[in-house]
C-alpha cells in the first residue's frame, strides 16, 4: 500500500507517459500479483492529491486532513504516509511541478523584458545637420589640400 | 541567415531603407553607446508577394558587408 502511495505522487512529480511501467515494477517488487483495481487506486490517490494541492498550502489544516482521509475509509498507514509527503519537504517540488504541467490553467506571466532606445542619426531620406556639417567640413579641407599639391607640383 | 537565402533565390529587390544609430539606453547595459546600421530590404518573390527583411549589424559587420558586395558587383561586371 505505502509503495502505491510514493508511486502515485512520484508520477505526479516525474508524469511518465508510461504508467504501466511504473505498475509493472511495483509488481515484480512486491513479488505477487498486485491488487485487481491497482488503476483505480492510483486514480483515486491522484484524485485527493490533486484536490488537496490545489487548496495551496496552509489552507487545510493536517489534522482535519487527517480526518477526512479516515472518514474515507483509508486505511491508517496510508493517512500517515499521505500527511507525511504532502506537508513535507516535497511539498514545494509538487507545486512547482503542477505550474509547470502545460494542462493546468493559469493567466500569462510576463518573464522577461529587454528594451532598448534608439537615437538614429542619419537615414536613407534625411542626414541631420552635424553629419552636413562634418561632410561640409572635410569636403574643404580637401579642396584645400587639393589647391596645395597643384601649386607645388 | 543560409535558410534565409534558399527563400530570397527566386526574388529580386524592389527597395532598400537604412538607418544609422547609436543606442542611447538599455537593459542590456554593454550596448548603451554602440552603434548600428539597420537595414531593411524590400524583396518581391517570383510569385508577386513583397516581403521585408530587416537586418541589424555593427560597425565592422557593415564594413564586411560593403566588402561582399563589392566582392559580388566586380564578379558580375567580370561576368557581364
Amino acid at each position: 500500500m505505502p509503495l502505491v502511495v510514493v508511486n502515485a505522487i512520484e508520477g505526479r512529480v516525474t508524469q511518465d507517459g508510461c504508467l504501466d511501467k511504473i505498475k509493472r515494477q511495483c509488481l515484480l517488487q512486491k513479488g505477487q500479483q498486485a491488487p485487481e483495481n491497482l488503476d483505480e487506486l492510483y486514480a483515486g490517490i491522484h484524485t485527493v492529491v490533486h484536490a488537496f494541492l490545489r487548496l495551496g498550502p496552509g489552507t487545510l489544516k493536517p489534522e482535519v486532513f487527517e480526518n477526512d482521509l479516515r472518514d474515507l475509509k483509508f486505511p491508517e498507514e496510508f493517512v500517515v504516509d499521505m500527511v507525511g509527503v504532502l506537508y513535507g519537504p516535497k511539498r514545494p517540488s509538487l507545486d512547482i511541478a503542477l505550474l509547470r504541467d502545460p494542462s493546468t490553467p493559469h493567466l500569462p506571466k510576463l518573464e522577461k523584458l529587454q528594451w532598448r532606445v534608439d537615437v538614429i542619426i542619419s537615414s536613407k531620406y534625411e542626414i541631420l545637420i552635424s553629419l552636413r556639417h562634418a561632410v561640409a567640413a572635410i569636403l574643404r579641407e580637401m579642396g584645400l589640400l587639393e589647391q596645395k599639391s597643384l601649386l607645388k607640383g | 541567415m543560409s535558410a534565409t537565402l534558399d527563400e530570397i533565390s527566386n526574388s529580386k529587390i524592389v527597395d532598400a531603407e537604412w538607418n544609422f544609430g547609436v543606442t542611447a539606453s538599455s537593459s542590456e547595459m554593454k550596448v548603451v553607446g554602440t552603434t548600428y546600421l539597420h537595414l531593411k530590404l524590400l524583396v518581391e518573390s517570383g510569385n508577386g508577394t513583397i516581403k521585408t527583411l530587416h537586418f541589424e549589424m555593427t560597425l565592422p559587420q557593415f564594413y564586411s558587408f560593403l566588402h561582399e558586395l563589392e566582392r559580388a558587383k566586380s564578379s558580375l561586371e567580370y561576368l557581364t
